[in-house]
């Protein structure tokens, strides 16, 4: 049947083009990420920053984070510890610290526990009310979204207040790194991951212009929120945050991402509580295909393009996690046929091809990584490197479980859980 | 949302398409590969559909503000 094998060939270069597509697009990100951006300042303004901390039990993480902040060398600040109804001692905690500097606001039943998005939504509600932003223009107001366990670094302020010299930048998120992540190799996996996401694709997404936001280390301009339409800055959506930067865009605000301060958090250090953490994201992602119009609509064609494939990217893992499966029964059918016949069928030649294609890209993020971990050096770098292609398999795990939970409409998620 | 690192990090079956056809195995890892292929073709199918949208709606937005231009003079 030449017709059934012609289709067959089609469809087997079909899945090599994706995969060459996918290195293009890595490639590409890759070579404009280490583009420099010359920036002076252009508008020293004084603006007032507040940090929002929405914590459902977070005792174990809060009290660190606090002392982290209050301790920022900026003048013109706050913190507002958002305690979406917790059964700890979260309250007791925010309320320990300097009360000139941090701020509580208790949410309670029915209206807590709604997700952060609302316990966001609320806290804003709440520095509208309260007066707390009187005497305050919104375009110089300049909230940041800090998780519980977020530490954020001293100079932070400093590092994120020339981008909103531009009158146009809508929100700046910060690195995220691993504050544990010398606890492991599942640890050191995530500051990677973090890293390569923040170095490479987000900083190349400044010349493009669709840098997303990522929930913790987020900065924006108050009255680049006021512009968004709903109940609220915040969506219920499980990734708030992405709803949110995408949202920004389409208003025509510009999002920055700001490569020299960094928010370091916990990391997760079971792969199952791991799994479980991205199959979250990875079914808000999906959600996020809600935005699809949006972006059709208002956003210009360059940051639309990159958007779209950024929100399809999870439709294109399900697909790539039949490839290494496929390659898994290649090479041990292999391996058992050559035992039967006493010599080996193919060269060894031959996993050649398959090492260049997979681990080409553990050089570049080898190399991203030893520059912000010297102490490691470059080799160390890379094969650390080499181990974080097998990590990105757990995206695979992950995806196809927060795919059978949006098919079978399962909402409600467990918040990861603090050590 | 952290997904893009692992798309450049497959393990494809580029080489196992030369190895010889009788080693069993070998069919169903070709059937998981073009069912991956397969699903890629839609998405591009799927991705044209969306651009061909997205060209519509920009063109009638742009001849919204035309046409609202020639009713201002």
């Amino acid at each position: 049947m030449p017709g059934a094998l012609v289709i067959t060939e089609l469809l087997l270069w079909s899945s090599i083009t994706l995969i060459v597509m996918a290195g293009c697009y890595n490639t590409s990100l890759f070579l404009l990420s280490r583009r420099r951006i010359r920036r002076s300042r252009i508008d020293r303004r004084e603006r007032f920053y507040v940090f929002l901390l929405a914590c459902l039990n977070e005792e174990k993480v809060l009290s660190e984070s606090l002392a982290r902040i209050t301790s920022l060398p900026a003048g013109n600040f706050m913190a507002l510890v958002i305690d979406d109804g917790s059964d700890d001692r979260t309250s007791e905690i925010a309320l320990a610290a300097d009360p000139d500097l941090v701020r509580l606001h208790r949410r309670t039943p029915p209206n807590a526990r709604r997700g952060k998005g609302a316990a966001l939504n609320d806290g804003v509600r709440h520095l509208r009310e309260s007066g707390l932003l009187d005497g305050h223009d919104p375009a110089d107001v300049v909230l940041c979204v800090v998780d519980a366990d977020g530490r954020l670094d001293p100079h932070v302020v400093q590092s994120v207040d020339p981008y909103f010299d531009d009158p146009g930048t809508g929100a700046v998120q910060v690195c995220v790194r691993m504050y544990n992540r010398g606890q492991g190799l599942l640890a050191r996996m995530q500051d990677m991951e973090f890293v390569v996401y923040g170095d490479v694709f987000q900083s190349a997404r400044r010349f493009i212009g669709s840098v997303g936001m990522g929930g913790n280390g987020q900065f924006m301009r108050l009255s680049a929120l006021n512009t968004l339409e709903g109940a609220g800055p915040w969506s219920d959506s499980l990734t708030e945050d992405l709803d949110l930067g995408v949202r920004l865009i389409a208003k025509g605000w510009t999002n920055m991402h700001c490569t020299t301060a960094a928010v370091s958090q916990q990391a997760v250090l079971s792969l199952r509580r791991l799994i479980r953490q991205r199959s979250r994201w990875f079914q808000g992602h999906l959600q996020s295909a809600g935005l699809v119009p949006l972006i059709l609509r208002e956003v210009p064609t360059r940051p639309a393009l990159d958007m779209l494939y950024h929100l399809s990217s999870p439709v294109l893992i399900l697909l790539t996690s039949l490839l290494p499966i496929s390659f898994l029964v290649a090479l041990g059918a292999t391996v058992v046929a050559s035992l039967q016949v006493g010599h080996p069928l193919v060269s060894p030649m031959w996993l050649l091809g398959p090492y260049l294609l997979s681990f080409t890209t553990a050089y570049a993020y080898g190399f991203v990584y030893a520059k912000r971990e010297r102490e490691l050096g470059l080799v160390r770098c890379v094969l650390l490197a080499h181990v974080f292609v097998f990590y990105g398999y757990i995206w695979f795990f992950a995806g196809w479980w927060g795919f059978w939970r949006m098919l079978t409409g399962k909402q409600t998620w467990l918040k990861t859980a603090r050590t | 949302m952290y997904g893009r690192p692992a798309l450049g990090t497959l393990l494809p079956l580029a080489g196992a398409m030369a190895a010889p056809e009788a080693i069993p195995g070998l069919p169903l890892a070709k059937a998981l590969q073009a069912t991956a292929g397969a699903g890629f073709l839609f998405y591009c199918l799927t991705a044209c559909l969306i651009l061909l949208v997205r060209i519509r709606l920009r063109r009638q937005t742009q001849r919204q503000a035309h046409a609202g231009g020639t009713r201002d003079n």
